[in-house]
């Protein structure tokens, strides 16, 4: 990582300013130390990208804030999943955020992104309805109640109706494909995000492995241990083959993304028309994502078999007791200070301190195979949030694939798109369920997931938008 | 005593580490990032310890120390990478470029006395 993007913060006042890449291993605990009594606004502004395990830290951290709070400049980007974490409250209010803005005239042209005050945003969604225009007529990308959530200002809301009048009079239905539309491309940007930057992370713990992998192997070969396969070698391997599919995954859901960004505007401009909207428009836009679904080719790395190899790596390390007394076993050898000046040199221990000493430097090799365990420990986490974002995508592609069989029935008027609701409603009570997905469909559909309940009650037609 | 050379990106650590070293006896040269690190090195050959940060802009803390060790008449007796950074694969090539000892951040003032002393009469 560039020295740029390492997440760092500075303090200007009572303004607290975070820079920087919010990353899963984001040290967030400096806020603490920038954190003054009267130090009351987050300005985010800096940030370079935020992944989800960053957010869900951020999150954590705003959640146990005991003042108030001010966040104010959040990228797009950052905004883009922070706000499906319900975690603002009275104590921290989002004053300001950036927003994504397009020509309604050209859905594929250039998105543009502007800062916008929270109290501005409110005040057009009251003269100007789910869809916001600002700049000249620039459209803002999303309907209100997804750029300023209902829970973030519950009591300062006031919900905004269409200004096209096939959508105001059929609120329900074009506030499903808004939100749909929204749900699936939102859901695939957050799916690639857990998959992508969990591959980055992933390249690191890799290397990590290897490395200490190869150490305790060296050593073993150095004392005359018996030998055992190369963990170090099957590392290589498996990860090897594990990135190059998720780095194809990740070349050919570029052109999906933007056709997901695509069908979101589209649907949005259709709705936004004052003139007469055709209803097949609506379809046409989901009928975009929905096949673009189709076509992906979805990664199906063997999450398992790499974690494997991974828990083989964390044995070794473990095995402390094992090397500690081969190696003390070996302190009886009269070739022990070069043995020892190899040894470690195999562990790369650099610390002149402990040169010469058998009982330090054996201690400094055991800090290390520590470390490594821990090590292997990240990895399976990383591991893990990759079989989520999968997960994800698998459900995404099912979710789609309804809406694809669905489509020719509805525009031929055999059904309608409660029914196509409904099946996915009946999908989402059948799946087993990530917390990323909890968020994603608490987020979009609100009414669905207020209470519990209302999870179990699958075909009630009711309930939804 | 002897003429150090710090280079790290970190105002207030390159003061601290200078107000250390400099209460210690020692001679001590400061640089913000691997190109003025470099700069120094060949300005004043004759330093002797050179302890740098690894995460820096322009130039890693490694890349500067290879490019101290190809500059002609520079030998420092000793390297040291004082750093935040613990990955055994950096530390790999950090013993490849001949770092004689790896200080991880924050350091203890006393400890990282008694090893420049330990590596200085060596």
């Amino acid at each position: 990582m560039s020295v740029d993007l390492r997440f760092h913060i500075q303090r200007l006042g009572s303004r607290v300013r975070l820079f920087g890449a919010l990353s899963g291993a984001a040290n967030v605990a400096l806020l603490d130390e920038m954190k003054r009594d009267d130090a009351n606004v987050f300005d985010l502004s800096g940030l370079a990208s935020a992944s989800w395990a960053g957010l869900q830290r951020l999150h954590a951290y705003l959640a146990a804030y005991d003042r108030p709070l001010e966040l104010v400049g959040i990228p797009s980007a950052v905004y883009r999943f922070f706000r499906l974490l319900p975690i603002v409250n009275g104590n921290v209010v989002i004053l300001e955020i950036e927003v994504e803005t397009f020509d309604p005239s050209d859905p594929q042209g250039t998105v543009k992104r502007t800062m916008v005050r929270m109290e501005e945003l409110q005040r057009l969604a009251v003269e100007q309805g789910p869809i916001l225009s600002i700049d000249g007529g620039r459209q803002i990308l999303g309907i209100v109640e997804h750029i300023v959530p209902l829970y973030f200002h519950p009591e300062g809301m006031i919900p905004p109706l269409f200004r096209n009048p096939w959508c105001l009079a059929n609120n329900v239905e074009a506030t499903f494909w808004l939100s749909i539309c929204q749900y699936f491309e939102c859901t695939l940007g957050l799916a690639v995000d857990l998959v992508e930057t969990s591959r980055q992370a992933l390249r690191f713990s890799e290397r990590t492995l290897y490395t200490y992998a190869r150490s305790i192997e060296a050593c073993a070969d150095l004392i005359g241990a018996t030998p055992r396969a190369s963990i170090a070698d099957a590392l290589q391997s498996v990860f090897a083959r594990f990135d190059a599919e998720l780095a194809g995954f990740r070349a050919d859901v570029d052109a999906t993304t933007q056709t997901a960004g695509t069908a979101l505007r589209t649907v949005q401009i259709a709705c936004w028309e004052i003139e007469a909207l055709n209803p097949g428009a609506l379809l046409d836009a989901a009928a975009l994502i929905a096949n673009a679904a189709a076509m992906i080719r979805l990664p199906t790395t063997d999450v398992p078999g790499v974690a494997r190899v991974v828990e083989q790596a964390r044995r070794a390390a473990t095995r402390t007791d094992e090397l500690v007394g081969a190696l003390q076993a070996v302190a009886l050898d009269a070739r022990v200070p070069e043995l020892l000046v190899k040894i470690r040199a195999a562990f790369f221990i650099m610390d002149p301190m402990s040169e010469g000493d058998w009982g330090r430097s054996v201690a400094a090799i055991a800090a290390e195979l520590q470390s490594m365990d821990e090590s292997a420990s990240t990895a399976l986490s990383h591991l893990e949030t990759v079989m989520r974002g999968q997960a994800l995508l698998a459900g995404w592609r099912e979710d789609l694939g309804l809406v694809q069989a669905a489509l020719p029935e509805i525009r031929a008027g055999r059904s309608n798109w409660r029914e196509l609701w409904s099946g996915i409603i009946h999908q989402w009570a059948h799946r087993e369920v990530c917390d990323e997905e909890c968020h994603l469909r608490g987020f979009h559909f609100p009414e669905l997931f207020a209470v519990p309940e209302a999870k179990q009650d699958t075909d009630d037609e009711s309930s939804a938008a | 005593m002897a003429k150090i050379l710090i280079v790290d990106d970190s105002d207030m650590l390159r003061e601290k580490l200078a107000e250390i070293l400099s209460q210690a006896g020692h001679e001590v040269l400061v640089g913000a990032d691997g190109k003025q690190g470099i700069a120094l090195a060949k300005a004043h050959p004759e330093v002797e310890l050179v302890i740098a940060d690894f995460n820096m802009p322009e130039m890693d803390g490694l890349a500067m120390l290879r490019g101290i060790q190809e500059l002609p008449g520079v030998s420092p007796k000793a390297t040291f990478m004082l750093t935040t950074e613990t990955s055994p694969a950096l530390k790999e090539l950090g013993s490849q470029c001949g770092v004689r000892a790896w200080i991880v951040k924050p350091f203890v003032p006393s400890s990282l006395l008694a090893v420049i002393k330990k590596v200085l009469s060596g």
